[in-house]
């Protein structure tokens, strides 16, 4: 069945989505007359790659654009940077404002877990950093109590880049799943405090936190779908989308400790998020219906090396 | 129980001897697997591009609130240093009270400003609504006591140049404080914004 999947490029949807017969939600694109779903968006191993790579060196994922386009190409080969600017540009024809769709994965985290741990580790290190420099509120605990769940979620994505050397990696899937699901929970929670303290919301610490919630949640639906537990991925996905709404919907421009040029982006960024992960579910349905095998379906996107950015076009 | 029974009616001719060797049937790919029906909802994505447009509404009027308002305040400030360095040391003997001089001047030049910012957003909104027409919307409605807010004005301050500094305090307060008139006219938009995402859920 795998073989069969066809994918298309975005400029394939450009014009469709310019003259409004075709429009953008999250990670699909529906069609605005019979609002049946055309096509569902999906980010290779390449996008994730060259995203893993900028998170490295960006502030914030709201400066990824502008660090790779404009000050960060240092860190990209002349061929990264004209993919980069690629994905950049096909996003923007489909009219998705920021890189945030990208950051929760656009339909599914395919990134493979060698890239997620890369991430991770990015993400571990600048925590590490803040916990230390920014009066954020964080007694001595609850400082140990982050690390020690940041060591766990480092070695969770370890043993999920190993696991596919497993005889039989179902189960080990199946065990990292579970235990994201807890470390999950925990990282809401941590980012649930920040947004309730008093103060406005420090926005590096708030990035670092929400990025390190979106790795586990990827790496949580991903081991579903690489067990092809597509129904129950679909049930986690939803409630990982309801999870962001409650936290990030609450959100405005005034909530952040910036001024409001970028208070305004980084809303934008949680907006997509949002949407794209409230549509996550329609990708992961899709791939049931269609019968798809789960773990075939991600090599074939972790495989991809031309396009960062494919869309699956539904029947 | 197709495939079985021509695997087994196979098998039996084979044993027979009087059929091709044992191969197994061939199968008809996706036509004999029942099609799998969809169980997510279509219509909740309009609930998703629903829940967009009316934030991003609050969005940006919380945004049009803070510039309006930084905008006018900075008027307002300027106005009262200019009127503080002009009262004479005669009148700063007899002082007035600070908010007999600054307040009708603030609400014209604040408070007004602010007000019309709101009123905008309800017409905003009220038209943004308009646009989904599965529900019958009512007019929203911000708070009843917006009309008060900004009216509890500072006391038992003299308007003279010695309180200056602690006049522009209290009025930063009053304005950027945490009940001040940019947060109360920003809150009154979140919970405009949630009731109507509320609305909206419960008939869904």
């Amino acid at each position: 069945m795998i073989s069969t999947i066809i994918f298309e490029i975005p400029a394939a949807f450009e014009a469709a989505v310019r003259s409004g017969v075709v429009v953008q939600i999250g990670g699909l694109l529906k069609d605005s007359a019979t609002g049946k779903i055309v096509a569902h968006l999906q980010e290779s191993g390449l996008a994730q790659a060259l995203i893993s790579k900028a998170l490295g060196s960006a502030t914030s994922p709201i400066s990824l654009v502008t660090s790779v386009l404009d000050t960060g190409a240092s860190i990209y080969t002349a061929v990264e940077v004209t993919k980069i600017k690629a994905m950049v540009a096909a996003m923007q024809s489909l009219q998705i404002a920021t890189l945030g769709v990208s950051l929760v994965g656009v339909g599914i985290s395919v990134a493979g877990f060698y890239y997620m741990h890369t991430r991770f580790n990015a993400l571990d290190q600048k925590l590490d950093q803040l916990i230390d420099t920014v009066t954020s509120g964080f007694d001595r605990q609850r400082e140990d109590a982050l690390r020690a769940h940041m060591s766990r979620v480092r070695g969770l994505t370890k043993d999920a880049k190993h696991a596919a050397s497993l005889s039989r990696p179902d189960k080990e899937y199946g065990r990292i799943a579970e235990a994201l699901s807890s470390e999950s929970a925990h990282f809401d929670g941590e980012l649930d405090c920040l947004i309730k303290s008093k103060q406005k919301i420090n926005v590096e610490m708030f990035w670092q936190l929400t990025q390190v919630l979106m790795l586990c949640n990827s790496i949580r639906v991903d081991c579903r779908i690489r067990t092809s537990e597509l129904r129950n991925a679909r049930e986690i996905s939803e409630s990982i989308a309801s999870d962001y709404r409650r936290q990030f919907d609450r959100l405005t421009p005034a909530s952040f400790q910036v001024h409001e040029g970028e208070a305004e982006r980084i809303i934008q960024t949680l907006r997509d998020i949002t949407d794209s992960a409230a549509t996550k579910p329609y990708l992961i349905d899709y791939l049931r219906t269609q019968r798809y095998d789960g773990g075939a379906y991600l090599k074939r996107l972790e495989d991809e090396a031309e396009n960062p950015i494919l869309l699956l076009k539904a029947s | 129980m197709g495939i079985f029974r021509s695997w087994w009616d196979r098998f039996v001719s084979f044993l027979r001897g009087s059929s091709p060797p044992l191969l197994p049937a061939p199968i008809e790919a996706d036509e004999q697997l029942p099609e799998l029906q969809p169980e997510v909802d279509l219509q909740k994505l309009q609930e998703i591009q629903f829940r967009r447009a009316v934030l991003a509404w609050r969005d940006k009027y919380i945004v049009g609130i803070k510039s309006v308002a930084d905008d006018s305040f900075r008027r307002f400030s300027d106005w009262m240093d200019t009127e503080i360095n002009d009262v004479s040391l005669f009148s700063q003997v007899f002082a007035k009270e600070a908010g007999e001089v600054l307040l009708p001047t603030f609400r014209h030049m604040v408070r007004d400003k602010l007000l019309a910012v709101v009123a905008q957003a309800e017409e905003n909104i009220f038209h943004l609504l308009a646009t989904w027409p599965s529900i019958s919307w009512r007019r929203v409605q911000f708070s009843e006591s917006r009309e008060e807010i900004g009216t509890q004005w500072i006391d038992e301050i003299k308007f003279k140049p010695t309180n200056q500094d602690d006049l522009t305090q209290r009025l930063t307060t009053l304005m950027y404080g945490d009940q001040g008139l940019v947060d109360a006219f920003q809150r009154q938009l979140v919970e405009a914004c949630s009731t109507i995402i509320r609305t909206r859920e419960m008939t869904e």
